[in-house]
């Protein structure tokens, strides 16, 4: 048993912090908003933890705080990455379709490499031995497990209030829904908001996980497996991204065997999933239900 | 900021930014036809400079499966260029054929598409480490052959070096620009591409096979992209099998920045990307990276259908 | 009595092209005033730039006395100014009571927190949402099929959610698109009663635009007519009817298309 945590307790705490990721990116496609920023906020906050973790000139606090300072550091990246999402979203949001896409793209490049050149986040090595809370890291469930619940829930109770409705009519038709007397920015930047401090709070949560923190946690490349979460989960669903999350992060586990060629096979399991499951895993469920 | 320090950046610019445009165009091409980003073109364009490499050095490398195999030829550097664009052009048809087809005839949204052709990159990414390893590959200083390194100009006070591989950058991306343009302007399939450019829905109309002519886009745009993944890695080497993702998204920007879908726009924003960078201070440097994004940034803001590309009211 | 509605030199250029040129009309409270002209004279551009989708290229609209220029087509829509697509824009995954409900949730600005902890005002306004909207289904006929989503109703019951899902925004001023498009002689005189009835019930300005000259005959006070972008005629009717000018536009387009029944189903085309 205790091996059996050991391999897979990492890969399921993994699981839940992809899934919220990946919600992360659902929030903004329920207004159907394609962004990939999430990515960039989720480094903002694991910064914000990693200073707030190692910074010298904190360390009063920290002992002060004791675990608490783990919760002031999840608020902390909250607050900094709703007030950096509404600047980015007010100007950004304006832009449609496939252009929102890239200048999201833009945005975290643009913040890599700001991050990079900024001393106080450790250039291109980063913030390392960041304090953890817990000696096991299945342990990490306690963090991300709420966290994931906690959203399911205010997903479940968004999508069934007038604002959750005004998301879906702007995602269903922007041009009708505008003339519906819906106020298309405002609502598209709080769904893309909400995506933003999703993700912060992610990050916070993740820097002490992975003990350091570096410009390498907001690539390009994690914000596409993000968004291959929700796509091949369902991306109409609250539940694809945590079934996408489930998958594609256990996947390269469940094809370790064939070692090298597994990322191929990893490549080749995502244009299948595209060609045979358009609507994603939770479509095939809806599929059944109706 | 004297007339030699403009120069010199003005060479570098120019010669990096041709090659931008030549491998932007592939991106464009595809867009303009299909109305999707095919992310596996940077794939295509680190396959490219792979194989151009194996065929000029006839070596596989130390880590891969085919360590330690060569080849019984090395093909002089202009012939391997050649013959590692075709085969890059065949890798853009099988692209097509994996990760576009199959959902075009299922009608798929474009989201989709997008999707599985970053599946089919990581498929040829890991495909080349696979084979050829993860080690930096760089092409020998005699790939030229016997011409010099570089030309040393005198410029009033200063000196303009003109290397001679960023003649050859800019030289070949200038050939292949105008056989481009001569392509589109005066051959049947390149007046459709234009038409198609300008307006989707008259592919069909123009009794042309659709699937044929996507065919010959994919396949030219995995030319353009194999040619240019060779140039850039004789200049900087093969920083592995991942070095062509950074230049994809690079060359996303140049082509957002130019207008999607516009031909002119994807040549006009390599340059000006090419520029932006050259003529970044020196101080600045290590914000290099962020100079395409940043732009991009600021152009979307600004004007969201890029410097070339046609602003359109949606129809009601 | 000063308008519901007022246009003022209104002129549209797409690129060098005028869609419209110098468009000055009224529209009285209470009024049913029907737009009438050929395919392309403008009609469905004016819409636009009534509703603030498109920006006129000069000229001014006024709603109720205020100036619309600058305001967002939400703004405008939460004015007053509901209106349908010719092409039918419903959120198609969305159920038909959903649909209605969006306007409403619009006009009371539904606050995201109110709604996801269901405080008592949000959980009110909640209810005085769903209670519009099931009277609205309830009126169309599609209280059997309120939970279907929108793009499973079939292409006559979609246009009638379109009208129900705009009256929900309790306009002053409702404008159709070509609402009879596709219908037969009997469906466009149940359509004719029920515009009169939901005109009087809610005390609506209607403007609509119809190729089907019979029908705008019969319903409407006033009449305009548009071609090539300009008004060519304004007035009663049977005025209008007579007026030398609109002979010769509808008779150019019965040459060239037939019979104006004919016109009539260019509408439905988009339905595809």
């Amino acid at each position: 048993m205790e091996d059996f945590l050991a391999r897979y307790g990492f890969l399921f705490v993994t699981i839940l912090q992809q899934a919220l990721l990946g919600l992360s990116l659902y929030l903004p496609l329920m207004a159907g908003q394609l962004s990939l920023a999430s990515i960039g906020f989720y480094s903002l906050g694991g910064y914000v933890a990693a200073i707030m973790g190692t910074h010298p000139a904190l360390a009063p606090l920290r002992d002060a705080l004791g675990f608490y300072v783990y919760p002031l550091e999840w608020l902390v990246a909250l607050a900094a990455s709703t007030i950096l999402g509404a600047a980015l979203g007010y100007p950004a949001l304006r832009l449609r379709g496939i252009y929102l896409a890239l200048a999201t793209i833009a945005f975290v490049q643009v913040f890599g490499v700001v991050v990079l050149n900024m001393p106080i986040a450790g250039g291109a090595i980063g913030i390392f031995g960041i304090p953890q809370p817990f000696e096991n890291r299945l342990a990490y469930v306690w963090f991300f497990g709420p966290l994931l619940v906690l959203t399911l829930l205010f997903l479940w109770r968004l999508e069934r209030s007038g604002t959750g409705r005004l998301f879906f009519s702007i995602r269903e038709d922007e041009l009708a829904a505008g003339a519906m007397g819906v106020n298309v920015t405002a609502r598209k930047v709080q769904a893309f908001v909400l995506g933003c401090a999703l993700a912060g709070v992610v990050g916070a949560m993740s820097a002490p996980l992975l003990n350091t923190w570096n410009a390498r946690q907001g690539t390009f490349d994690a914000a596409v497996a993000c968004l291959a979460y929700v796509l091949i989960g369902g991306r109409r669903s609250k539940w694809g991204a945590l079934l996408g999350a489930a998958l594609l992060v256990s996947l390269p586990e469940l094809l370790r065997p064939l070692q090298n060629s597994r990322m191929i096979l990893n490549g080749v399991v995502l244009v299948l999933a595209c060609i045979y499951m358009p609507q994603g895993i939770a479509g095939l469920f809806a599929r059944r239900k109706a | 900021m004297s007339l030699a320090w403009f120069l010199q950046n003005l060479v570098n610019g120019l010669s990096i930014g041709s090659v931008y445009a030549v491998f932007a165009l592939g991106y464009t091409l595809v867009f303009s036809v299909l109305g999707i980003l095919n992310f596996a073109h940077g794939a295509v364009f680190t396959l490219g400079a792979y194989l151009t490499y194996v065929l000029a050095v006839g070596e596989f490398g130390l880590n891969g499966l085919l360590a330690g195999m060569t080849l019984p030829f090395k093909l002089p550097f202009a012939l391997a260029l050649l013959a590692g664009a075709l085969l890059s052009g065949l890798a853009g048809v099988a692209v097509e054929h994996l990760a576009f087809r199959p959902l075009r005839k299922r009608g798929a949204d474009a989201l989709l598409a997008l999707v599985s052709s970053l599946g089919v990159a990581l498929i040829l990414v890991n495909l080349i480490q696979y084979l050829f390893g993860a080690e930096i590959y760089s092409f020998p200083s005699d790939v030229l052959g016997t011409l010099p390194p570089a030309v040393i100009l005198h410029v009033g006070e200063g000196l303009v070096a003109m290397r001679t591989i960023q003649v050859v950058l800019f030289g070949v991306s200038l050939l292949l620009l105008i056989g481009l343009a001569w392509f589109i302007q005066f051959t049947k399939q390149g007046k459709a591409l234009r038409a198609v450019a300008e307006n989707p829905d008259t592919a069909s109309l123009l009794g042309i096979s659709v699937d044929a002519f996507i065919l010959g886009t994919f396949f030219i745009s995995g030319l353009l992209g194999g040619l240019s993944g060779t140039l850039i890695g004789v200049s900087f080497g093969l920083s592995g099998p991942y070095f062509g993702v950074a230049y994809g998204l690079k060359a996303l920007a140049v082509i957002v920045l130019g207008g999607l879908g516009s031909i002119p726009g994807a040549v006009l924003g390599g340059l000006v990307i090419g520029l932006a960078e050259a003529f970044l201070p020196p101080d600045m440097s290590s914000f290099k990276e962020a100079v395409p994004y940043a732009l991009l940034f600021i152009v979307l803001l600004v004007r969201p259908q890029g410097l070339l590309g046609k602003n359109a009211e949606e129809k009601v | 009595m000063s308008p519901v509605l007022s246009v003022e030199g209104l002129s549209k250029a797409f690129g060098g092209l005028m869609a419209l040129t110098d468009v000055d009309f009224e529209v009285q409270e209470g009024e049913i005033f029907g737009l009438i002209g050929p395919n392309g004279a403008g009609k469905t551009t004016l819409f636009n730039m009534l509703t603030g989708l498109s920006k006129p290229t000069t000229g001014t609209i006024h709603l109720l006395g205020q100036d619309l220029s600058g305001k967002s087509p939400a703004a405008i829509a939460r004015l007053g100014m509901a209106r349908t697509f010719q092409n039918i824009r419903l959120f198609g995954a969305m159920s038909v009571l959903d649909n209605v409900r969006v306007p409403r949730h619009a006009l009371d600005k539904a606050s995201l927190w109110g709604g996801v902890f269901g405080t008592s005002r949000s959980r009110r306004r909640e209810r005085e949402a769903l209670d519009l909207a099931h009277e609205l289904v309830e009126m169309v006929g599609l209280g059997a099929r309120m939970h279907a989503p929108a793009a499973s109703l079939p292409y006559g019951d979609r246009r009638r959610l379109e009208i129900a899902r705009a009256l929900a925004l309790s306009p002053k001023v409702l404008l159709l698109d070509e609402p009879a498009a596709g219908m037969n002689q009997a469906e466009k005189q149940d359509l004719s009663n029920f515009i009169r009835v939901i005109r009087d019930r809610f005390g609506l300005t209607v403007l609509l635009i119809e190729h089907n000259v019979p029908m705008v005959m019969g319903l409407c006070r006033s009449v305009a007519v548009l071609n090539f972008g300009q008004l060519i005629a304004k007035g009663a009717p049977e005025d209008v009817q007579a007026d030398p000018a609109v002979i010769e536009a509808y008779l150019g387009v019965a040459d060239a298309r037939g019979a104006d029944d004919e016109v009539a189903i260019g509408g439905g085309v988009n339905n595809a």
